[in-house]
């Protein structure tokens, strides 16, 4: 009888926990793949990278579901998942990225714009590109993306003042104009 | 300046494109179990614990008060499940941790002979005793969300345990074995934390 009652109690919690992951998956999905795709410059990886993230966050479902902050948990499975992949990818892909070097001539468009700022942000270290998105994107604050990226605040600050240096270097006026 | 950054973002997602259609969280929990296949081991001895726990459940309702029977020796193994979940339990290759399971027939005598013997033992780092009743409350700690769970096990269901705390990795094998022959101990099972993280912490 207990094993009975027992039964549909785990039958009840999983579905439970199923109904949890899958609101947390529609209410999250956007804003990760946004800052995903910010990351690798392309919609379809950035899916794929979001779909990873969740799907390893799936496995410690249980464990995760009642932490205090689940957006934070899934910001630093994504920048992992999103370092991996790079990883991977720079082991057997030979990319030649032409860096901008100077501002480029005057943009009009948003959609040349856009391609700036993001080609200006694939200038940048990996781990910069992920301070920049995080602080300036995700408007996390410098202990936030510390504790994300697992590196000191100070490094943090540093790097940030840095990239964002040469951001506005790369980007010339565009990054005042606007 | 943050907010010209803000601007160049938000303009470098106007391409956004629609989500996929495709069922997002269902596709997410179907890979999540996969890479759980890994740790199938665990999961297996889970269940199997979970199991225990039922059987003993029905066993205890069926017949209540024969105390002098012995404990089934799987019961011990159920209990598994009061360890922090981000240990491996039990640990496949080192160890950091054990729970030294007391036969469910213990006397007092014998409790505190293996009490001695494990803060003799100079490979042994921190040594706690957890009654049926701590066990029972971890228990319900761990279960808070399965109420008819927790309504059907008592304290008495639970053995008492030594939680034990090593101080190297490499030291369990020794002392297993020595250990496992004294009376009154039912089974020693070892755990492998990560560093810095607490075997006993549930919740």
């Amino acid at each position: 009888m207990a094993g009975v009652r027992w039964g549909a109690a785990r039958r009840r919690e999983q579905t439970a926990r199923q109904a949890e992951f899958t609101a947390f998956v529609e209410t999250t999905a956007p804003r990760l793949r946004r800052t995903a795709y910010l990351m690798c410059r392309d919609w379809h990886l950035a899916q794929d990278l979001t779909q990873t993230t969740f799907a390893k966050m799936y496995v410690n479902w249980g464990r995760i579901r009642h932490t205090t902050n689940l957006d934070a948990y899934s910001r630093r499975v994504l920048m992992n998942v999103v370092f991996d992949q790079a990883k991977r990818r720079s082991a057997d892909e030979v990319v030649l990225a032409e860096l901008p070097e100077a501002a480029p001539r005057r943009v009009d468009d948003t959609a040349e714009l856009h391609v700036t700022l993001l080609r200006a942000l694939a200038t940048l270290p990996l781990r910069d590109q992920a301070i920049v998105v995080l602080r300036h994107w995700e408007d996390q604050s410098v202990e936030a993306v510390a504790s994300t990226l697992g590196v000191s605040v100070s490094v943090v600050k540093t790097q940030n003042a840095r990239a964002l240096t040469r951001l506005r270097a790369v980007l010339g006026q565009d990054f005042v104009r606007i | 300046m943050d907010q010209n950054l803000r601007m160049l973002f938000d303009r470098a997602i106007v391409d956004e494109p629609a989500l996929p259609s495709t069922d997002l969280a269902g596709a997410a929990m179907a890979a999540g179990t996969s890479l759980r296949r890994r740790r199938q081991r665990l999961v297996t001895a889970g269940a199997a614990a979970v199991a225990a726990i039922a059987a003993v459940g029905v066993v205890n309702v069926a017949a209540p008060p024969q105390r002098s029977a012995p404990a089934p020796t799987t019961v011990p193994a159920a209990f598994g499940m009061l360890v922090n979940k981000v240990c491996e339990f039990p640990a496949r290759t080192t160890v950091t941790d054990a729970v030294v399971f007391l036969a469910d027939n213990v006397t007092d005598q014998q409790r505190d002979e293996v009490n001695r013997a494990l803060n003799a033992n100079p490979a042994i780092r921190t040594v706690a005793f957890e009654s049926r009743e701590e066990a029972l409350a971890k228990f319900r700690r761990m279960y808070a969300d399965a109420p008819d769970l927790v309504a059907s096990v008592r304290a008495s269901q639970f053995p008492e345990s030594y939680r034990i705390r090593l101080v190297a990795r490499e030291q369990f094998a020794t002392l297993k074995g020595p250990l496992k022959r004294m009376p009154g101990v039912d089974e020693i099972i070892g755990i492998d934390c990560p560093a810095g993280t607490n075997a006993s912490a549930v919740d």
